[in-house]
Protein backbone atom coordinates (compact mmCIF):
# COMPACT_ATOMS: atom_id res chain seq x y z
CA UNK A 1 0.00 0.00 0.00
CA UNK A 2 2.80 2.15 0.48
CA UNK A 3 1.84 3.80 3.55
CA UNK A 4 4.47 6.02 5.45
CA UNK A 5 5.12 7.48 8.45
CA UNK A 6 3.65 10.62 7.44
CA UNK A 7 0.47 8.93 6.84
CA UNK A 8 0.24 8.29 10.34
CA UNK A 9 0.81 11.73 11.70
CA UNK A 10 -1.48 13.17 9.33
CA UNK A 11 -3.82 10.88 10.67
CA UNK A 12 -2.98 11.30 14.15
CA UNK A 13 -3.15 14.95 13.66
CA UNK A 14 -7.15 14.58 12.27
CA UNK A 15 -8.06 12.22 14.77
CA UNK A 16 -6.52 14.76 17.81
CA UNK A 17 -8.20 17.64 15.64
CA UNK A 18 -11.91 15.96 15.27
CA UNK A 19 -12.62 14.10 18.60
CA UNK A 20 -10.27 16.03 21.09
CA UNK A 21 -11.90 18.66 23.29
CA UNK A 22 -12.27 22.19 22.03
CA UNK A 23 -8.48 24.06 23.80
CA UNK A 24 -11.59 26.65 24.44
CA UNK A 25 -10.98 29.17 27.29
CA UNK A 26 -7.72 28.83 28.31
CA UNK A 27 -6.61 28.58 32.10
CA UNK A 28 -5.19 31.63 33.32
CA UNK A 29 -1.74 32.15 33.63
CA UNK A 30 -1.67 31.75 37.69
CA UNK A 31 -3.07 28.08 36.79
CA UNK A 32 -0.69 27.31 34.66
CA UNK A 33 1.96 28.75 36.88
CA UNK A 34 -0.09 26.68 39.88
CA UNK A 35 0.26 23.33 37.08
CA UNK A 36 3.71 24.22 36.89
CA UNK A 37 4.58 23.75 40.12
CA UNK A 38 2.35 20.80 41.33
CA UNK A 39 0.26 22.55 43.32
CA UNK A 40 -3.07 21.35 41.78
CA UNK A 41 -5.36 18.05 42.53
CA UNK A 42 -5.18 15.52 40.63
CA UNK A 43 -8.01 15.81 38.25
CA UNK A 44 -7.43 19.05 37.60
CA UNK A 45 -4.01 18.61 36.63
CA UNK A 46 -5.25 15.82 34.39
CA UNK A 47 -8.08 18.19 32.71
CA UNK A 48 -4.67 20.95 32.47
CA UNK A 49 -2.57 17.82 30.54
CA UNK A 50 -5.59 17.13 28.40
CA UNK A 51 -5.80 20.81 26.94
CA UNK A 52 -1.94 21.07 26.52
CA UNK A 53 -1.88 18.54 23.96
CA UNK A 54 -4.20 20.10 22.18
CA UNK A 55 -3.26 23.97 22.44
CA UNK A 56 -0.03 25.40 20.93
CA UNK A 57 -0.12 28.47 22.82
CA UNK A 58 -0.60 26.95 26.47
CA UNK A 59 1.64 24.66 25.75
CA UNK A 60 4.49 27.69 24.82
CA UNK A 61 3.45 29.27 28.65
CA UNK A 62 4.11 26.42 30.66
CA UNK A 63 7.70 26.15 28.84
CA UNK A 64 7.74 29.89 29.72
CA UNK A 65 6.69 29.57 32.99
CA UNK A 66 8.96 26.44 34.03
CA UNK A 67 11.88 28.67 32.43
CA UNK A 68 11.16 32.26 34.80
CA UNK A 69 9.96 29.94 37.87
CA UNK A 70 10.70 26.73 37.73
CA UNK A 71 13.95 24.95 39.46
CA UNK A 72 17.00 26.51 37.89
CA UNK A 73 18.85 23.89 35.79
CA UNK A 74 22.23 22.66 35.12
CA UNK A 75 23.57 24.04 38.64
CA UNK A 76 26.91 22.88 37.94
CA UNK A 77 27.06 25.20 34.88
CA UNK A 78 29.46 28.96 35.60
CA UNK A 79 26.92 31.94 36.04
CA UNK A 80 29.96 33.96 34.84
CA UNK A 81 28.92 34.22 31.22
CA UNK A 82 25.12 35.00 32.57
CA UNK A 83 26.44 37.75 33.95
CA UNK A 84 28.52 39.14 31.36
CA UNK A 85 25.28 39.13 29.34
CA UNK A 86 23.14 40.58 31.23
CA UNK A 87 25.47 43.15 32.55
CA UNK A 88 25.93 44.09 28.86
CA UNK A 89 22.06 43.92 27.74
CA UNK A 90 21.29 45.97 30.88
CA UNK A 91 23.77 49.10 29.36
CA UNK A 92 21.89 48.64 26.12
CA UNK A 93 18.39 48.86 27.55
CA UNK A 94 18.82 51.54 30.42
CA UNK A 95 18.91 54.14 27.62
CA UNK A 96 15.85 53.21 26.35
CA UNK A 97 13.98 53.60 29.99
CA UNK A 98 12.16 56.47 30.41
CA UNK A 99 13.39 59.03 32.53
CA UNK A 100 13.14 58.09 36.44
CA UNK A 101 10.83 59.60 38.15
CA UNK A 102 12.35 60.31 41.70
CA UNK A 103 10.57 61.49 44.52
CA UNK A 104 13.27 62.40 46.38
CA UNK A 105 15.32 63.76 43.57
CA UNK A 106 12.84 65.06 41.22
CA UNK A 107 12.02 68.72 40.10
CA UNK A 108 9.96 70.54 42.98
CA UNK A 109 6.43 70.20 42.83
CA UNK A 110 4.73 73.28 42.90
CA UNK A 111 2.88 74.22 45.68
CA UNK A 112 -1.31 73.89 45.55
CA UNK A 113 -3.48 76.79 44.33
CA UNK A 114 -4.29 77.76 47.28
CA UNK A 115 -1.02 78.39 48.70
CA UNK A 116 0.35 80.55 45.72
CA UNK A 117 -1.74 84.06 46.94
CA UNK A 118 0.58 84.27 50.18
CA UNK A 119 3.29 83.36 48.08
CA UNK A 120 3.01 85.96 45.53
CA UNK A 121 2.50 88.45 48.36
CA UNK A 122 5.41 87.33 50.64
CA UNK A 123 7.71 87.16 47.02
CA UNK A 124 6.63 90.85 46.18
CA UNK A 125 7.25 92.20 49.98
CA UNK A 126 10.92 90.52 49.74
CA UNK A 127 11.50 92.08 46.79
CA UNK A 128 9.95 95.55 47.33
CA UNK A 129 12.57 95.80 50.68
CA UNK A 130 15.37 94.54 48.41
CA UNK A 131 14.60 97.45 46.25
CA UNK A 132 14.50 100.22 49.52
CA UNK A 133 17.49 98.84 50.79
CA UNK A 134 19.23 99.46 47.68
CA UNK A 135 17.61 102.90 47.42
CA UNK A 136 18.62 103.50 50.75
CA UNK A 137 22.16 102.47 50.68
CA UNK A 138 22.75 104.15 46.92
CA UNK A 139 21.50 107.73 49.10
CA UNK A 140 23.63 107.44 51.97
CA UNK A 141 26.23 106.68 49.48
CA UNK A 142 25.75 110.10 47.72
CA UNK A 143 25.57 111.70 51.34
CA UNK A 144 28.85 110.32 52.60
CA UNK A 145 29.93 111.89 49.37
CA UNK A 146 28.65 114.93 49.82
CA UNK A 147 29.61 114.96 53.64
CA UNK A 148 33.24 113.20 51.92
CA UNK A 149 36.42 116.13 53.06
CA UNK A 150 37.20 117.95 49.45
CA UNK A 151 40.60 119.52 48.85
CA UNK A 152 41.05 123.19 48.51
CA UNK A 153 37.85 123.92 50.27
CA UNK A 154 37.55 127.75 51.18
CA UNK A 155 38.13 127.95 54.84
CA UNK A 156 36.06 130.30 57.09
CA UNK A 157 37.39 129.93 60.68
CA UNK A 158 36.14 132.08 63.49
CA UNK A 159 38.76 131.84 65.90
CA UNK A 160 37.80 131.60 69.96
CA UNK A 161 36.76 135.22 71.40
CA UNK A 162 36.70 136.61 67.95
CA UNK A 163 32.79 138.35 68.58
CA UNK A 164 32.95 140.09 65.36
CA UNK A 165 30.84 143.32 65.65
CA UNK A 166 28.58 143.91 62.22
CA UNK A 167 31.30 145.53 60.83
CA UNK A 168 34.32 142.77 60.77
CA UNK A 169 31.83 140.36 59.26
CA UNK A 170 33.46 137.73 57.27
CA UNK A 171 33.10 138.17 53.48
CA UNK A 172 32.59 135.53 50.41
CA UNK A 173 31.67 135.54 47.19
CA UNK A 174 28.95 133.40 45.82
CA UNK A 175 29.46 130.48 43.79
CA UNK A 176 33.19 130.13 45.43
CA UNK A 177 31.65 127.34 47.49
CA UNK A 178 31.37 125.08 49.34
CA UNK A 179 33.00 126.63 52.74
CA UNK A 180 34.08 124.63 55.43
CA UNK A 181 33.41 127.15 58.47
CA UNK A 182 35.27 126.00 61.89
CA UNK A 183 34.30 127.97 64.98
CA UNK A 184 36.16 127.66 68.29
CA UNK A 185 34.12 128.21 70.68
CA UNK A 186 35.39 130.22 73.66
CA UNK A 187 33.07 127.79 76.15
CA UNK A 188 33.56 124.14 76.67
CA UNK A 189 30.44 122.41 75.86
CA UNK A 190 29.19 118.90 74.31
CA UNK A 191 26.60 120.46 72.18
CA UNK A 192 25.53 123.69 70.61
CA UNK A 193 22.95 125.09 68.05
CA UNK A 194 23.83 126.74 65.60
CA UNK A 195 21.60 129.13 63.64
CA UNK A 196 21.89 131.20 60.65
CA UNK A 197 19.85 134.03 60.51
CA UNK A 198 19.44 137.22 57.90
CA UNK A 199 21.01 140.23 59.80
CA UNK A 200 18.68 142.59 58.36
CA UNK A 201 15.43 141.03 59.43
CA UNK A 202 16.52 138.36 62.06
CA UNK A 203 14.83 136.00 60.54
CA UNK A 204 15.79 131.87 61.03
CA UNK A 205 17.02 130.69 57.61
CA UNK A 206 18.95 127.28 58.82
CA UNK A 207 19.38 125.62 62.37
CA UNK A 208 21.79 122.26 62.73
CA UNK A 209 23.41 120.66 65.98
CA UNK A 210 27.28 120.91 66.52
CA UNK A 211 29.28 119.12 68.32
CA UNK A 212 33.04 119.92 69.22
CA UNK A 213 35.70 117.28 67.66
CA UNK A 214 38.92 116.53 69.19
CA UNK A 215 40.35 119.42 69.25
CA UNK A 216 36.97 121.15 70.66
CA UNK A 217 36.32 122.87 67.33
CA UNK A 218 32.84 122.80 65.35
CA UNK A 219 33.19 122.06 61.78
CA UNK A 220 30.52 122.29 59.10
CA UNK A 221 30.05 122.82 55.95
CA UNK A 222 27.68 124.61 53.67
CA UNK A 223 27.57 124.29 49.49
CA UNK A 224 26.03 127.13 48.51
CA UNK A 225 24.80 130.31 50.18
CA UNK A 226 23.09 132.48 48.23
CA UNK A 227 24.33 136.62 48.22
CA UNK A 228 23.22 138.26 51.41
CA UNK A 229 24.39 139.15 55.04
CA UNK A 230 24.22 136.89 57.38
CA UNK A 231 24.63 136.62 61.39
CA UNK A 232 25.11 133.09 62.83
CA UNK A 233 24.28 132.62 66.44
CA UNK A 234 26.14 129.99 68.23
CA UNK A 235 23.99 128.78 71.00
CA UNK A 236 24.36 126.20 74.23
CA UNK A 237 22.45 122.62 73.88
CA UNK A 238 21.55 120.79 70.72
CA UNK A 239 18.12 122.50 71.02
CA UNK A 240 18.53 126.29 69.62
CA UNK A 241 14.91 127.51 70.83
CA UNK A 242 15.65 127.28 74.72
CA UNK A 243 19.66 127.92 74.47
CA UNK A 244 21.77 131.16 75.07
CA UNK A 245 23.16 132.95 72.54
CA UNK A 246 27.65 132.18 73.59
CA UNK A 247 28.82 133.98 70.38
CA UNK A 248 27.43 135.81 67.25
CA UNK A 249 29.58 136.07 63.41
CA UNK A 250 28.45 138.06 60.29
CA UNK A 251 29.17 136.75 57.44
CA UNK A 252 28.43 138.70 54.13
CA UNK A 253 28.25 136.99 50.50
CA UNK A 254 28.21 138.97 47.97
CA UNK A 255 27.58 138.45 44.00
CA UNK A 256 30.46 137.04 41.76
CA UNK A 257 32.29 139.84 40.01
CA UNK A 258 31.29 142.48 42.47
CA UNK A 259 33.69 143.86 45.00
CA UNK A 260 33.61 143.61 48.53
CA UNK B 1 -3.44 37.90 46.15
CA UNK B 2 -1.89 41.31 46.88
CA UNK B 3 1.74 42.05 46.11
CA UNK B 4 3.43 40.67 48.97
CA UNK B 5 1.13 37.97 50.13
CA UNK B 6 3.08 34.85 50.19
CA UNK B 7 2.37 32.79 47.19
CA UNK B 8 1.12 29.35 48.43
CA UNK B 9 3.86 27.03 47.96
CA UNK B 10 4.40 23.07 46.69
CA UNK B 11 4.13 20.56 48.89
CA UNK B 12 7.45 20.17 49.27
CA UNK B 13 8.00 23.86 50.79
CA UNK B 14 10.22 24.87 48.38
CA UNK B 15 10.39 28.23 46.43
CA UNK B 16 10.46 25.98 43.30
CA UNK B 17 13.28 28.15 41.22
CA UNK B 18 12.27 31.34 42.05
CA UNK B 19 14.83 33.43 41.43
CA UNK B 20 15.48 35.55 44.99
CA UNK B 21 11.63 35.98 45.48
CA UNK B 22 11.91 38.47 48.29
CA UNK B 23 14.41 40.76 46.82
CA UNK B 24 12.65 41.30 43.75
CA UNK B 25 9.21 41.77 45.44
CA UNK B 26 10.83 44.60 47.30
CA UNK B 27 12.24 45.76 44.86
CA UNK B 28 8.96 45.61 42.72
CA UNK B 29 7.32 47.48 46.06
CA UNK B 30 10.26 50.17 46.20
CA UNK B 31 9.85 51.05 42.23
CA UNK B 32 6.27 51.44 42.75
CA UNK B 33 6.52 53.99 45.46
CA UNK B 34 9.63 55.61 43.20
CA UNK B 35 12.58 55.24 45.39
CA UNK B 36 15.46 54.48 43.17
CA UNK B 37 13.53 53.07 40.86
CA UNK B 38 16.65 52.30 38.17
CA UNK B 39 18.52 50.52 40.94
CA UNK B 40 14.97 48.17 41.72
CA UNK B 41 14.75 47.70 38.23
CA UNK B 42 18.69 46.49 37.26
CA UNK B 43 18.14 44.26 40.47
CA UNK B 44 14.56 42.73 39.17
CA UNK B 45 16.75 42.58 35.43
CA UNK B 46 19.31 40.99 36.56
CA UNK B 47 17.42 38.05 38.53
CA UNK B 48 15.06 37.58 35.60
CA UNK B 49 17.46 38.63 32.27
CA UNK B 50 19.01 34.70 32.56
CA UNK B 51 14.83 33.36 32.84
CA UNK B 52 13.98 35.05 30.24
CA UNK B 53 17.28 34.15 28.18
CA UNK B 54 16.29 30.55 29.19
CA UNK B 55 12.81 30.37 27.88
CA UNK B 56 13.86 32.03 24.29
CA UNK B 57 17.04 30.37 23.57
CA UNK B 58 15.89 26.95 22.55
CA UNK B 59 13.06 28.89 20.12
CA UNK B 60 14.45 32.10 18.85
CA UNK B 61 17.54 30.70 16.92
CA UNK B 62 18.95 34.61 16.19
CA UNK B 63 20.46 36.31 18.62
CA UNK B 64 20.18 39.49 17.71
CA UNK B 65 16.13 38.78 17.51
CA UNK B 66 16.36 37.36 21.41
CA UNK B 67 17.88 40.60 22.25
CA UNK B 68 15.23 42.59 20.81
CA UNK B 69 13.02 40.56 22.15
CA UNK B 70 14.57 40.41 25.71
CA UNK B 71 14.42 43.99 25.32
CA UNK B 72 11.03 44.64 24.67
CA UNK B 73 10.33 42.43 27.37
CA UNK B 74 11.79 44.28 29.77
CA UNK B 75 10.67 46.97 28.45
CA UNK B 76 7.27 46.34 28.43
CA UNK B 77 7.82 45.60 32.49
CA UNK B 78 9.41 48.93 33.20
CA UNK B 79 6.34 50.30 31.78
CA UNK B 80 3.80 48.44 33.35
CA UNK B 81 5.33 47.89 36.71
CA UNK B 82 4.28 51.03 37.53
CA UNK B 83 0.57 50.53 37.05
CA UNK B 84 0.93 46.85 38.50
CA UNK B 85 -1.38 47.13 41.57
CA UNK B 86 -1.12 43.22 42.18
CA UNK B 87 -4.56 42.35 41.01
CA UNK B 88 -2.66 39.26 40.47
CA UNK B 89 0.41 37.42 41.22
CA UNK B 90 3.28 39.11 40.57
CA UNK B 91 4.38 35.84 38.53
CA UNK B 92 1.18 35.79 36.82
CA UNK B 93 1.89 39.00 35.43
CA UNK B 94 5.85 38.19 35.05
CA UNK B 95 4.86 35.11 32.53
CA UNK B 96 1.49 37.45 30.32
CA UNK B 97 4.40 39.86 29.02
CA UNK B 98 6.83 37.24 28.20
CA UNK B 99 4.69 34.87 26.37
CA UNK B 100 3.04 37.60 25.02
CA UNK B 101 5.50 39.50 23.45
CA UNK B 102 7.08 35.75 22.21
CA UNK B 103 3.92 34.96 20.83
CA UNK B 104 3.53 38.24 19.34
CA UNK B 105 6.75 37.54 17.42
CA UNK B 106 6.05 33.40 16.81
CA UNK B 107 2.83 34.26 15.05
CA UNK B 108 4.60 36.86 12.56
CA UNK B 109 7.24 33.74 11.09
CA UNK B 110 6.74 31.37 8.48
CA UNK B 111 4.29 29.42 9.45
CA UNK B 112 3.09 31.64 12.41
CA UNK B 113 -0.68 32.87 13.02
CA UNK B 114 0.04 35.88 11.12
CA UNK B 115 2.60 35.07 8.41
CA UNK B 116 2.00 37.46 5.86
CA UNK B 117 1.44 35.31 2.22
CA UNK B 118 3.40 35.14 -0.41
CA UNK B 119 1.95 36.59 -3.89
CA UNK B 120 2.27 35.37 -7.07
CA UNK B 121 3.94 37.98 -8.81
CA UNK B 122 4.25 36.18 -11.84
CA UNK B 123 0.72 35.10 -13.14
CA UNK B 124 2.10 32.64 -15.06
CA UNK B 125 3.25 30.84 -11.67
CA UNK B 126 0.02 30.69 -10.16
CA UNK B 127 -0.80 27.00 -9.87
CA UNK B 128 -3.96 25.73 -12.04
CA UNK B 129 -7.02 24.95 -9.92
CA UNK B 130 -6.92 21.56 -8.65
CA UNK B 131 -10.09 19.88 -8.41
CA UNK B 132 -10.62 20.50 -5.08
CA UNK B 133 -10.66 23.83 -5.52
CA UNK B 134 -13.58 23.66 -8.31
CA UNK B 135 -17.15 23.84 -6.21
CA UNK B 136 -18.48 20.89 -8.48
CA UNK B 137 -15.91 18.43 -6.96
CA UNK B 138 -14.99 19.04 -3.31
CA UNK B 139 -13.01 15.80 -2.95
CA UNK B 140 -11.28 14.08 -5.74
CA UNK B 141 -11.27 10.85 -3.51
CA UNK B 142 -13.73 8.18 -4.60
CA UNK B 143 -15.73 6.83 -1.98
CA UNK B 144 -13.67 3.99 -1.48
CA UNK B 145 -11.12 5.67 -0.82
CA UNK B 146 -13.76 7.85 1.92
CA UNK B 147 -14.02 4.49 3.69
CA UNK B 148 -10.61 3.68 3.83
CA UNK B 149 -9.73 6.78 5.29
CA UNK B 150 -12.91 6.38 7.76
CA UNK B 151 -11.68 3.06 8.33
CA UNK B 152 -7.94 4.05 9.42
CA UNK B 153 -9.22 6.92 11.40
CA UNK B 154 -10.99 4.69 13.64
CA UNK B 155 -8.34 1.70 14.16
CA UNK B 156 -6.14 4.75 14.96
CA UNK B 157 -8.84 6.15 17.63
CA UNK B 158 -8.98 2.68 19.00
CA UNK B 159 -5.19 1.81 19.61
CA UNK B 160 -4.49 5.46 20.73
CA UNK B 161 -7.37 4.83 23.43
CA UNK B 162 -6.22 1.77 24.69
CA UNK B 163 -2.35 4.15 25.51
CA UNK B 164 -1.83 4.73 28.77
CA UNK B 165 -2.35 8.71 29.68
CA UNK B 166 1.24 9.54 30.09
CA UNK B 167 1.88 7.75 26.74
CA UNK B 168 -0.99 9.32 24.77
CA UNK B 169 0.16 12.43 26.26
CA UNK B 170 3.61 11.62 24.98
CA UNK B 171 2.94 10.46 21.93
CA UNK B 172 0.19 13.48 20.87
CA UNK B 173 2.39 16.50 21.94
CA UNK B 174 5.60 14.78 19.97
CA UNK B 175 2.97 14.46 16.54
CA UNK B 176 0.41 16.40 16.95
CA UNK B 177 2.66 19.56 18.50
CA UNK B 178 6.17 18.38 17.14
CA UNK B 179 7.17 19.09 20.55
CA UNK B 180 10.52 18.16 21.57
CA UNK B 181 11.34 15.43 23.90
CA UNK B 182 12.63 18.40 26.74
CA UNK B 183 9.48 20.48 26.02
CA UNK B 184 7.33 17.91 26.79
CA UNK B 185 9.50 16.68 29.69
CA UNK B 186 8.10 19.82 30.96
CA UNK B 187 4.56 19.85 29.68
CA UNK B 188 4.11 16.87 31.75
CA UNK B 189 6.26 17.38 34.35
CA UNK B 190 8.23 14.05 34.00
CA UNK B 191 11.86 13.48 33.06
CA UNK B 192 13.23 13.35 30.13
CA UNK B 193 14.11 9.64 30.57
CA UNK B 194 10.35 9.02 31.20
CA UNK B 195 9.60 10.99 28.25
CA UNK B 196 11.61 8.67 26.15
CA UNK B 197 10.56 5.46 27.60
CA UNK B 198 6.61 6.32 27.24
CA UNK B 199 7.68 7.49 23.58
CA UNK B 200 9.19 3.84 23.17
CA UNK B 201 6.64 2.11 24.51
CA UNK B 202 3.72 3.63 22.39
CA UNK B 203 5.37 3.21 19.33
CA UNK B 204 5.72 -0.71 20.00
CA UNK B 205 1.99 -0.32 21.32
CA UNK B 206 0.92 1.31 17.99
CA UNK B 207 3.26 -0.63 15.47
CA UNK B 208 1.55 -4.11 17.41
CA UNK B 209 -1.95 -3.10 16.13
CA UNK B 210 -1.82 -0.54 13.08
CA UNK B 211 1.41 -1.34 11.87
CA UNK B 212 -0.53 -3.67 9.09
CA UNK B 213 -2.75 -0.10 8.42
CA UNK B 214 -0.27 2.48 8.66
CA UNK B 215 2.86 0.37 7.62
CA UNK B 216 5.61 2.52 9.44
CA UNK B 217 4.64 4.37 12.25
CA UNK B 218 7.59 6.95 13.78
CA UNK B 219 7.41 9.43 15.99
Amino acid sequence: MGETSSDFREALRELVDTTGPEPAGHPSHERWIAYQRGELPAEEEALLAEHLVRCRDCCDLVQAADALFGPAEEPERSEEGDELATAALWRLLRPRLSPVREISAGRVPRPARRFRLPYAAAASLLLALLGMSAWNLELRSALKTLRAPRPNVPIVDFSAGERLSAADEKTLIAGSGPWTFVIHPSTELPAYQLTIRDAGTGSELYSLPLRPDHDLALTFQLSEVPPGRYRLELKDGDDGSSGRVLEKYYLRVTAAGRGV
Amino acid sequence: MKLGESTPRSAEGGERGWPDRTAVEGAVRDFQRGSDREKNFELLFNRFRPRVERFLAPRVFSPEERLDLTQTIFLRIYQGLEGYRGEGSLEGWLLQITFNVYRKWRDRQPGGQHEVPEVAFDPSEVPEPSASDSPAGADPASPLDHAVRRERLAALKEAVAELPRQQRHCMELRVYQERSVKEIAVALKISPETVKAHLFQARQRLWDKLHGTFGAIEF
